[in-house]
């Protein structure tokens, strides 16, 4: 099986998509993390951490914020838009100042280290778009190049050939995300400031903060993050499996990561039906500490227990069709 | 003894056409079987079925004692194949297609590829990239592929696509060689018997998906003389009591074949005009075999 493995490996690293996917997600990792600093932000290059007397100093802030807020208040006239975004950005900012002093928990620089590893996975949508593209054509190319019988009129039974290939696709949709990570991570070290402490804290959905151990909050961000790329990988190398055509299985997994999420909530508008829907339960991220339910009702066991069913539903299919379907290419 | 081969009462449902139809044919260990049939005769489907590749609609095949459908492994153990194209990975050299391969066997060292290569004469342009190869050099690399579980059936779709004269001389020599001194079994499909035909010891001629005919090589390369003479039957007695040479009346030719090397025609001749039979023609018949699959292949309809 490791052979086999291999095999498919080094097909994926011998096509030119792979490269360019590769240097896409380096490039787009380093845009996303050093962008700031060429825009020569102020706030980018804020570099301000805190010193041994961080209360004192946050203490300071918040007075000082309080007062330019009642500067801008004191006027009387009419706040300008500009006066008005300031009153409200010092607000959240007030905010989250109190709770770190409430909390204990010393408050990290304007670029910190945490924030930046979990805002890139927001760039997990364009992973799974690479993801796409390499497992819509894990199988349906062998087909249109003629080389599934060569594969398959060796003594590995069809079975043992999709499990490779289906490992081969999963396998790889973890390592671009893990080099989506890791190019973030290395640039967010000389573009970010380490925090202070091992906690982070986030605002929640309903505008209050909260914290967490960053190492739990990130890994429970990372674990639905790679659910959703199998999920992705899953459908995609279904599809390739069952049409044994690239384009269709390419489009149709696009459409349903480009449209899923926005037909299911229109959907579920119209029918309780619609939870039991992949994309309504693919984003597990939903389940992490200060977000919503992305539908009423919903509930990380629920969800998980609908992707279960649903990959195995896509595995069984394409094992069938595969084990099954005369080989005619 | 069972045939190395044994294909039975074989059918094939494509799109509810029947493809093949009640087929059989056995082939034997060490010999080469010639599959001849126009395009789209069902060659390449019967192929595919003896490979596993498509599901048998009726009948069964085996391959040295197992059944294709049911000991799918063990069957495959011995075979070797090219179906259709010999279609490699574009994208990798034609050594790294090859090293590819060996991944799925086991026990296929770097010195068997290397021997392989040298075998189909590939040497030179291993490490070129399969897309820059011509269609007659992607034949020996599939060729290779085929033999690197040192397959006791070796099964070539059209081998003689894409080769000039002198691969296709080198061919020859190939499944010659490795059936006579390896004693595989092989066979190999063509639509044109002249290609085939000088290294097959028997060919099966497939027309419609139906087998027609089973003509053995060895027979029809003897010289066929067709002699106009004027006591054709008293001729026929002669020639069996003094050379034992069986013979046939057709259309008031004395009909025989002579095994190249045995007697010559002229002591015949010779025999029966000691005997005072006269003799008004002496006809060589050349490429029996290529006029009995013209008249067996062409269709009856259009002629
Ligand atoms: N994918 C397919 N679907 C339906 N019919 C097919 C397919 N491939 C081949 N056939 C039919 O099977 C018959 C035999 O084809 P094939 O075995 O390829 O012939 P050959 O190899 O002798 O040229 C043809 O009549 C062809 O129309
Ligand atoms: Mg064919």
């Amino acid at each position: 099986m490791i052979q086999l493995i291999i095999n498919e490996w080094q097909k994926v690293f011998s096509r030119k998509n792979n490269i360019i996917i590769m240097i896409f997600i380096i490039g787009i990792a380093a845009i996303f993390s050093l962008m700031p600093l060429l825009f020569n932000d102020d706030q980018a290059i804020d570099t301000s951490t805190y010193g041994e007397n961080w209360e004192y100093e946050v203490t300071q802030q918040i007075t000082t914020l309080e007062n330019e807020t009642e500067a801008i208040l004191d006027q009387g006239e009419e706040l300008d838009f500009s006066q008005s975004i300031t009153v409200s950005i010092n607000e959240d900012e007030i905010q989250r100042l109190s709770y770190h002093l409430n909390e204990g928990i010393e408050p990290p620089a304007v670029n910190d280290f945490y924030s930046r590893l979990v805002d890139a996975s927001s760039l997990n949508a364009l992973i799974g778009i690479f993801v796409t593209i390499i497992a819509s054509a894990m199988v349906s190319k062998e087909f249109s190049m003629g080389t599934i019988k060569l594969l398959l009129i060796r003594t590995q039974s069809r079975t043992k050939i999709l499990t490779s290939k289906y490992i081969t696709t999963v396998l790889l949709a973890f390592f671009y995300y893990g080099l989506l990570y890791l190019s973030t991570a290395i640039f967010a070290l000389v573009s970010t400031d380490m925090n202070p402490t091992s906690d982070y804290v986030f605002m929640t959905v309903y505008g209050s903060y909260e914290h967490a151990p960053f190492i739990s909050y990130f890994l429970g961000l990372v674990g639905s993050n790679l659910v959703y790329l199998v999920i992705i990988a899953t459908l995609a190398f279904m599809l390739s499996t069952v049409t044994r055509n690239t384009s269709l299985s390419l489009g149709t997994t696009l459409g349903t990561i480009f449209l899923g999420t926005g037909v299911t909530s229109f959907l579920a508008t119209k029918t309780d039906l619609a939870k039991y829907l992949i994309t309504a339960n693919w984003s597990l991220e939903n389940y992490l500490p200060g977000q919503g339910a992305f539908i009423e009702g919903l509930s990380l066991p629920f969800s998980m227990t609908v992707i279960i069913v649903y990959i195995a539903l896509f595995l069984g299919v394409a094992y069938y069709v595969f084990n099954k379907k005369d080989i005619l290419s | 003894m069972t045939a190395t081969i044994a294909i039975n009462n074989v059918g094939k449902t494509l799109n509810k056409k029947k493809v093949i139809k009640d087929l059989s044919l056995n082939v034997n260990a060490g010999e080469v079987l010639g599959l001849l049939g126009p395009n789209g005769a069902g060659k390449t489907t019967l192929i595919r079925m003896i490979v596993g590749l498509i599901e048998i609609t009726e009948g069964k095949i085996s391959v040295c004692g197992n059944d294709v459908a049911t000991e799918h492994k063990e069957a495959l153990e011995n075979i070797g194949a090219i179906v259709e194209n010999p279609e490699m990975y574009p994208f990798f050299s034609g050594q790294k297609n090859l090293e590819y391969f060996a991944r799925m066997h086991t026990n296929v060292t770097k010195e068997k590829i290397a021997e392989l290569v040298d075998f189909v004469g590939l040497t030179d342009r291993i490490h070129d990239k399969v897309k820059d190869y011509s269609l007659g050099m992607k034949q020996r690399l599939g060729i290779a592929q085929a033999l690197m579980n040192d397959p006791k059936v070796l099964i070539l779709d059209e081998p003689t696509n894409g080769l000039d004269p002198a691969g296709m001389h080198e061919l020859r020599r190939h499944v010659r060689m490795l059936a006579k001194e390896k004693n595989v079994t092989v066979i190999v499909s063509s639509h044109l018997l002249s290609e085939i035909e000088l290294m097959c010891d028997r060919i099966a001629i497939i027309k419609q998906g139906e087998l027609i005919a089973v003509e053995n090589v060895k027979e029809e390369k003897k010289q066929r003389y067709h002699l106009k003479v004027s006591d054709i039957d008293k001729a026929q007695t002669l020639l069996e009591e003094h050379f034992e040479q069986s013979s046939k009346i057709s259309e008031d030719n004395l009909i025989f074949a002579l095994p190249p090397t045995l007697h010559d025609v002229s002591a015949i001749v010779k025999l029966f005009v000691e005997n005072d039979i006269a003799i008004y023609s002496v006809e060589p018949k050349n490429h029996s075999l290529e006029d009995r699959f013209m008249y067996l292949t062409q269709d009856k309809g259009r002629k």
